[in-house]
């Protein structure tokens, strides 16, 4: 099949399978839905999941009649090294430390980048941890493991 | 590597038992309500005393939701080390469970020490026709739908107390929830709802603008001196919301008993005896060891009221 | 009047103790540190301070550090937005939308300037209304009842669909997605846990620095890198540190209106100053003769926004000082403060402890003025900042940004969740479906469902108290005429394409 809109018609897709989604939770999990007078917990979320539901349908129709652009090619490369080097951080900050997580964020994350140069990458790890330690842990006091945990015992 | 870790986690961890100097760091303290409110001044204030008799900060820090349900489903998620503890009410820890929508059982909860209570009472704003008990009495008895009475959460101290007074006085009122005691006070002082049933403390805060028409206290209070209690007025109530604090389950008897022994040293501060009352709490100390015969004792009083309330058949 | 400039006087012999303008500039500069690090913000800062104000001693003096925190906290954030297109607060969502835009278009300088200015001018009137009129300007808190809040949160919402330049249609579904994200977290009213899964985590539910961080910080990078280096994020030329006499023009009207609106919706605790910056933005689209260039870098949508935001940042300290009802959580904190060092915020403040309430006012027009003061100089080296090759800037920004999810909680969850709504922005930008409508939507949700159950509630069920009721019923009223407006051109769109065919 053709999508004129391709965009529009994919939105609409995703708006139409989120808001059932949530009208579907309320409903296999029996949030209760209460009375008019005392509304119980899957009262708001059901009907704004079958609110969305009807939005999405209406834009997926509306987007077969109507022209626009084409989605484009998802830039696999930078989603995939920016979001995986966060993700990265996150898992390893209490166990590696704030400085050599640093590190690993700023060296993974190039790998998103146009060229990936790795002494330019690590020159700038290394200095935005040395940064982040005088900001952070020295200035605000957060309270974050520095070292590597083996170290910082 | 995990191995390295897990030893040395252990050594880290034998080192700071070795020194024996508990509190030697900053205890995180959760409060399950919002900032501003009763258990979060309280926590406040006794940090402020802790830190001058045992050398420590108390970092206060507030994880609200579903009227403490949220912060009390987590409460043994922490390390039992000490270092962190939580906030506890009563009656909401037995309340709570026996309704059932909640992810934590009342045993599920170490209570190692409750330091006070705020009593129960009945606020309306300055300018509402109620000026005493019998008025309002009269207009919830006459008010098609009954009255609407704020309080903080739902199956907490507050909403208990409401429906005491609908069994006790035979009248018919709709408990309205609000987020927390100072959430009440915008929607009580603009008259959108017609009383609050909070505590004495509530009262104080907002002294000239609210008027306090029965109290749940043994005598009358001390600056509410023409304020009827309850049991003058007929009805044998004298309660609150006692608060006090809990540890992870893992947490070993003797940081249990010490923190429980801190939290009394803080409770004998004069200056802070003084501060408290003048808010509106009552200090007492139930102290570790007497906890499983207070709990014991509460646990009864409370299924009485869940079964008025309906939560229990 | 005699007796306010009195007060005043009062107020300014407090506040310029040396000791007292000391911790005031403390908290400025704090407050801009944090502001302007994406994802630490004024909450955590004022909480851990806290015990610090303690040792403080003087309640006044500490009271000035902790305003300073505050606002400062308001001027940082918006440069971070500017700079970066990273809003760490609901309420810089919006001068994200065209400043980050100006600032791609090598008017950074501009835009950072005309955000300092309107703040300043804003926060002098606001500071002026809290001193004049404080007390009868709480009164317009207790005129809102759940009703008024819902009914205004539902005029919020319709305007939110303004705030994207594209597809009304689309701009609803965010905003219903917004609302629905916003549900995710343990229910306020029963305690039931919803759309949490079994991950305890989310019985919190999701952090607004998450999303905001995720769909407009971390998809805005992907979207750059995408687009390669040879095209480079930022235009090299970076003409005019300051506004033309042209931007002067259309900024200076833009500023009055955003200030009004935002002193006027700041004095409702909960919800109020959010709506403050949301609705200036919505008011200058809509009446400007020519509003194509929103959401492409016009000034008036960094102007207004800017204004609207610390005028309300100002009046929000109405319902505290007046009522002791603190309208958000950040003000939540100067309660515990305040209780901490002794005194029982509410109406008896002004009365019992004039020195410390005409001290804190006197403060804050000084605590603006330093900012102006530190920020303009500042400028010049935040654009020297963007002259920096993007593919240095964006690592920093992750760092920055993730040590700020990571200190949320300290658990690696907020940021994992951060970088799946860098996925979910992403697909957003490839779909043209704009984020901004979806945040309104996400901080306004509960509040509203809140609003909503207990209207019910006190009216037994019965729905006409929100027609019957006059000023919720005028906000109905004005909502539905909003739709209408919005709804024209897109009908009327509609008409012309039939007609052709």
């Amino acid at each position: 099949m053709h999508l004129k809109n391709p965009k529009d018609f994919w939105a609409g897709v995703m708006f139409a399978a989120i808001g059932i989604g949530f009208a579907v939770v309320v409903k296999v999990n029996e949030y209760p839905m209460g009375t008019a007078g005392r509304m119980g917990a899957g009262f708001f979320p059901f009907y704004l999941g079958l609110l969305l539901a009807i939005l999405g349908v209406a834009i997926i129709i509306e987007s077969l009649a109507t022209e626009g652009g084409p989605v484009g090619k998802l830039a696999w490369k930078p989603l995939f090294w920016v979001l995986g080097a966060v993700v990265l951080f996150g898992l390893i900050a209490k166990i590696a430390g704030l400085m050599l997580s640093i590190v690993v964020l700023v060296g993974v994350a190039a790998f998103g980048g146009h060229e990936f140069k790795w002494k330019e990458a690590l020159l700038l790890g290394v200095g935005l941890a040395v940064f982040c330690y005088f900001v952070f842990l020295y200035g605000l006091k957060l309270p974050f493991p520095v070292w590597p945990a083996f170290i910082e015992g | 590597m995990k191995i390295l870790i897990a030893l040395a986690a252990l050594v880290v961890s034998t080192v700071t038992f070795a020194q024996g100097t508990f509190p030697d760091k900053p205890i995180r303290y959760i409060i399950p309500f919002a900032p501003g409110g009763e258990s979060d001044v309280g926590a406040r204030l006794q940090g402020v005393v802790f830190k001058k008799k045992f050398g420590q900060d108390f970092i206060v820090e507030s994880k609200t939701g579903a009227g403490g349900a949220l912060a009390w489903s987590q409460a043994n998620t922490y390390p039992g080390d000490g270092y962190t503890i939580t906030s506890t009410n009563l009656p909401h820890l037995f309340l709570q469970p026996l309704e059932g929508n909640v992810q934590y059982k009342t045993d599920d909860i170490v209570n190692i020490h409750f330091y006070h209570y705020t009593p129960d009472a009945i606020v309306v704003r300055a300018e509402s026709p109620y000026k005493t008990y019998q008025d309002l009495l009269k207009a919830a008895k006459e008010k098609a739908g009954g009255l609407n009475v704020g309080g903080s959460a739902l199956n907490s101290a507050n909403h208990a107390a409401t429906e005491r007074w609908n069994a006790a006085a035979g009248i018919k009122s709709t408990y309205v929830p609000f987020k927390g005691t100072a959430d009440i006070v915008a929607s009580l002082l603009g008259g959108h709802v017609d009383m609050a049933m909070s505590y004495v403390t509530l009262a104080i805060a907002q002294k000239g603008k609210t008027r306090m028409l029965a109290v749940a206290t043994e005598k009358r209070h001390p600056q509410f001196p023409d304020t009827p209690t309850f049991k003058e007025l007929g009805i044998d109530w004298v309660d609150g919301a006692y608060r006090g604090v809990s540890v992870p389950k893992s947490t070993p008897e003797d940081i249990r008993k010490k923190l429980s022994s801190m939290f009394s040293e803080v409770n004998k501060d004069p200056e802070f005896r003084q501060k408290m009352v003048d808010l509106g709490f009552e200090l007492i100390d139930v102290t570790y060891d007497k906890m499983p015969a207070f709990m014991a004792e509460r646990g009864k009083v409370y299924l009485e009221v869940a079964k008025r309330m309906g939560l229990v058949k | 009047m005699e007796q306010l400039l009195s007060n005043l006087a009062l107020g300014f012999g407090v506040a310029l103790t040396l000791n007292n303008l000391m911790y005031c500039l403390i908290g400025c500069l704090l407050g801009t540190l944090v502001g302007v690090l994406p994802g630490i913000g004024p909450i955590a800062t004022i909480a851990m301070l806290l015990p610090a104000t303690f040792t403080i001693g003087d309640p006044t003096a500490s009271l000035i550090m902790l305003a300073g925190i505050y606002y400062g906290a308001q001027y940082g954030g918006s440069t971070t937005a500017i700079l970066v297109n990273l809003p760490g607060e609901s309420s810089s969502v919006v001068t994200a939308l065209d400043g980050y835009q100006m600032a791609r278009q090598g008017r950074a300088g501009a835009a950072l300037a005309t955000a300092a200015i309107a703040s300043f001018f804003a926060g002098c009137v606001a500071t002026f209304l809290l001193a004049a009129a404080a007390p009868p300007l709480a009164q317009i808190a207790f005129k809102f009842g759940p009703w008024e809040y819902f009914s205004l949160m539902v005029l919020g919402l319709i305007a939110a669909v303004v705030l994207a330049h594209g597809s009304v249609i689309k701009a609803v579904g965010m905003i219903l997605l917004g609302l629905l994200l916003g549900l995710i977290g343990t229910d306020v009213n029963s305690g039931l846990a919803r759309f949490s899964f079994g991950i305890p985590e989310l019985t919190d539910g999701i952090s607004f620095v998450s999303i905001a961080m995720g769909v407009f910080g971390f998809a805005e990078i992907v979207r750059n890198l995408e687009q390669g280096e040879a095209r480079e994020v930022f235009t090299n030329k970076v003409t005019k540190l300051w506004p033309t006499r042209q931007d002067f023009r259309d900024a200076w009207p833009a500023v009055l209106r955003g200030t009004s609106l935002g002193s006027l919706l700041g004095i409702l605790p909960g919800g109020g100053a959010v709506l403050g910056s949301f609705s200036a933005y919505t008011l200058e689209k809509k009446i400007a003769k020519d509003s194509s260039k929103f959401g492409k870098g016009d000034i008036r949508g960094v102007a207004a926004p800017e204004a609207a935001n610390n005028a309300a940042a100002q009046t929000s300290f109405i319902p505290l000082l007046t009522l002791g009802i603190p309208p958000n959580p950040v003000m939540a904190l100067m309660v515990g403060a305040m209780i901490i060092q002794g005194i029982q915020p509410g109406p008896q403040v002004m009365a019992e402890r004039p020195q410390l309430f005409w001290g804190m006012i006197a403060s804050m027009w000084i605590g603006n003025l330093m900012l102006v003061i530190l920020n303009l100089p500042l400028i010049g080296i935040w654009i020297k900042l963007l002259k920096v090759p993007y593919r240095f800037l964006y690592p920093a920004i992750l760092v920055f940004c993730c040590i700020g999810v990571y200190s949320l909680s300290n658990a690696p969850f907020d940021v994992v969740m951060t970088a799946a709504f860098g996925l979910i922005g992403y697909l957003f930008i490839k779909l043209e479906c704009e984020p901004a409508p979806l945040l309104l939507g996400f901080v306004l949700g509960p509040m509203m469902e809140e609003h909503l159950r207990r209207a019910m509630l006190l009216g037994r069920g019965d729905a006409t108290q929100f027609f019957t009721r006059p000023l919720s019923a005028t906000l109905l009223f004005i909502s539905l005429v909003l739709l209408i407006i919005i709804m024209l051109p897109a009908i009327r769109k509609k008409r012309e394409e039939a007609f052709v065919e």
